[in-house]
């Protein structure tokens, strides 16, 4: 299900320009949306579930026009989203709470609602604590509850907005791996910040800023764009200066290692090293920032 | 996509959270326990107990209606209904259910219906109470059908109402301000009598305290300042009062659409 975005702006009363003149495809499969706070991300991501109406462009979803209200309609039938900032009711357990939200997608068949519950209370791993209220649930356990909940209707276009934030390691470990295993024959759009997630999980990604999408392409492209522009700078503890951005900072005992992006002539202590989606989002950045119309699109 | 399920859902699942929340139960238990101080304070048990012993059954049952419809409970309902429609935004379950194709109206009617019903059952309890003591002292089950029906007609049609304005009226302004403005309505409308100098809508048809359905179907009230009704002004009162509700609550999705739309 391609999603094929057109001119689209979404201006805040207020005249805070959330999205600025956006066009955007996203093929069917694992897309990633990386971007700075700010940048726009959740206000497109928003618009897409049919909770915002854009100011001004098109957006089109599969076969229907998001925007009209049957569109939109259409839209919701096939979609799962998982927000930013999950919303539930504290007093109902998980059980509870999916079940309302599947007659809430349509799903009015009872046996087969709560055998779809079942199941993926089980995929989430929460079928222990199914009947348990969801005020007592951890911040991971709430959102394995939320991506429960956006696959009920076994959706063809799933939706989920920053998804790993605030989880430990593990917990985004075990919801990277869902999230790929759930790409296979649906349009799974992933909205961050976190790069990590992007790098394990997406071929193809967007890169926003500004309300503007500034790279569309995949992940290999992004990389190729970064090429000789990731460096390995060693010293003894001073910082190295000139024209790149410090990615980390690792000290040794006998050396810090500086990880920087930037165009370095070969100089010494200074190590050409390839470089990863991190690399590359940070250099684009670096770009934007200096040639502020420069929008690269493979 | 059917759209009468959801209303189903969210009716079953909005009774069940306010059925389970302590607050209702604590809240009205209490206000339960003030009314039946005030009543027997204010009037005597005997006094109470005069008009619930009262030789006319019709007249028995609407007296005790009229009683719990009163004050204090009423009160208690459009209080403890305030919170529901903010309390989606407060979750943050809003955004979530806005993404959902289960239509609002729907979604919002059986947020209403279940909500008010669930809150409605203490005061049911309450008024069982009364009723359970006329058919003890009457020995007649013509009590049951007669309570339902004064349960019906002078007591369920308030409440409705004012549980359609205590759901809709936070979407416009902050609960407790709400809440203030509604306690104060409530006394001023139901409990200030026309000629004490200041205009009130006790008395009139609006009055949402039951006066002329208990006095029009069962030729008895408390407390009401008009002394004659007929049947017909008795149904006229109770389909103004069910025609408000049903406006209000139609509105109140459209208003809320439109605010989403300008967002």
């Amino acid at each position: 299900m391609d999603i094929t975005i057109n001119h689209l702006s979404k201006i805040y009363r207020g005249g805070v320009h959330a999205l600025d003149d956006l066009d955007l495809h996203i093929p069917s499969g694992m897309f990633g949306l990386l971007g700075p706070n700010g940048a726009g991300k959740t206000t497109l991501m928003r618009i897409l579930a049919g909770i915002l109406r854009p100011t001004s462009g098109t957006l089109r979803i599969g076969a229907f026009d998001g925007n009209t209200g049957s569109g939109r309609s259409a839209i919701k039938q096939v979609l799962g989203y998982l927000p930013q900032d999950l919303g539930v009711y504290p007093d109902l357990s998980a059980h509870q709470f999916l079940d309302y939200v599947g007659i809430l997608k349509g799903m009015n068949d009872r046996k087969l609602r709560q055998k779809r519950v079942a199941e993926l209370l089980e995929l989430v791993a929460l079928s222990n604590v199914a009947h348990r209220k969801l005020k007592t649930y951890s911040g991971g356990m709430k959102r394995r509850a939320g991506i429960a909940q956006a696959l009920l209707n076994d959706p063809r276009l799933l939706i989920v907005d920053e998804p790993t934030a605030g989880l430990d390691p593990e917990e985004r470990i075990r919801f990277r791996n869902l999230l790929s295993d759930l790409g296979g024959n649906r349009t799974v759009l992933l909205s961050t910040h976190i790069v990590e997630d992007i790098a394990r999980t997406c071929q193809h990604l967007a890169i926003m800023k500004n309300g503007c999408v500034i790279f569309q392409g995949t992940t290999a492209d992004l990389l190729r764009n970064t090429r000789d522009k990731a460096w390995i700078i060693t010293t003894r503890g001073i910082k190295p200066e000139g024209n790149f951005t410090v990615i980390s900072r690792l000290n040794t005992g006998t050396a810090v290692k500086y990880r920087v992006v930037g165009e370095l002539s070969p100089r010494a202590g200074a190590v050409a090293v390839a470089p990863t989606l991190e690399d590359g989002y940070v250099w684009l950045m670096r770009e934007q920032h200096t040639h502020a119309s420069v929008i690269l699109v493979p | 996509m059917n759209q009468f399920p959801v209303l189903v859902g969210a009716l079953r699942y909005e009774f069940h959270m306010q059925f389970h929340r302590r607050a209702v139960w604590i809240t009205m238990i209490v206000l339960g326990l003030l009314l039946a101080f005030l009543l027997t304070r204010h009037n005597g048990l005997n006094d109470v107990l005069m008009f619930l012993n009262s030789p006319s059954l019709p007249a028995a049952v609407a007296y005790w209606a009229d009683m719990v419809n009163f004050a204090i409970l009423p009160i208690g309902i459009g209080v403890l209904l305030a919170d529901r429609l903010p309390r989606d935004t407060r979750t943050k379950v809003h955004e979530l259910f806005t993404s959902l194709p289960g239509s609002l109206s729907m979604r919002l009617l059986g947020k209403y219906l279940g909500s008010t019903l669930a809150t409605l059952l203490p005061m049911f309890a309450f008024y069982c109470i009364g009723i359970g003591y006329i058919l003890v002292h009457t020995h007649n089950l013509l009590t049951i059908p007669l309570a339902l029906a004064a349960f019906a007609t002078i007591i369920l049609p308030g409440i409705l109402f004012i549980g359609a304005f205590s759901i809709a009226c936070p979407a416009i302004m902050w609960v407790p301000l709400y809440q203030f403005l509604y306690i104060g309505y409530w006394f001023w409308g139901n409990a200030l009598f026309p000629g004490s100098g200041i205009p009130t809508l006790n008395g009139t048809i609006l009055t949402p305290i039951g006066g002329y359905m208990s006095l029009g179907f069962f030729g008895a009230h408390f407390f009401f300042p008009v002394e004659h009704a007929t049947a017909l002004q008795a149904l006229e009162s109770m389909l103004l009062l069910l025609g408000i509700t049903i406006l209000v609550i139609s509105v109140l999705p459209r208003f809320l659409e439109w605010q989403q739309a300008r967002q």
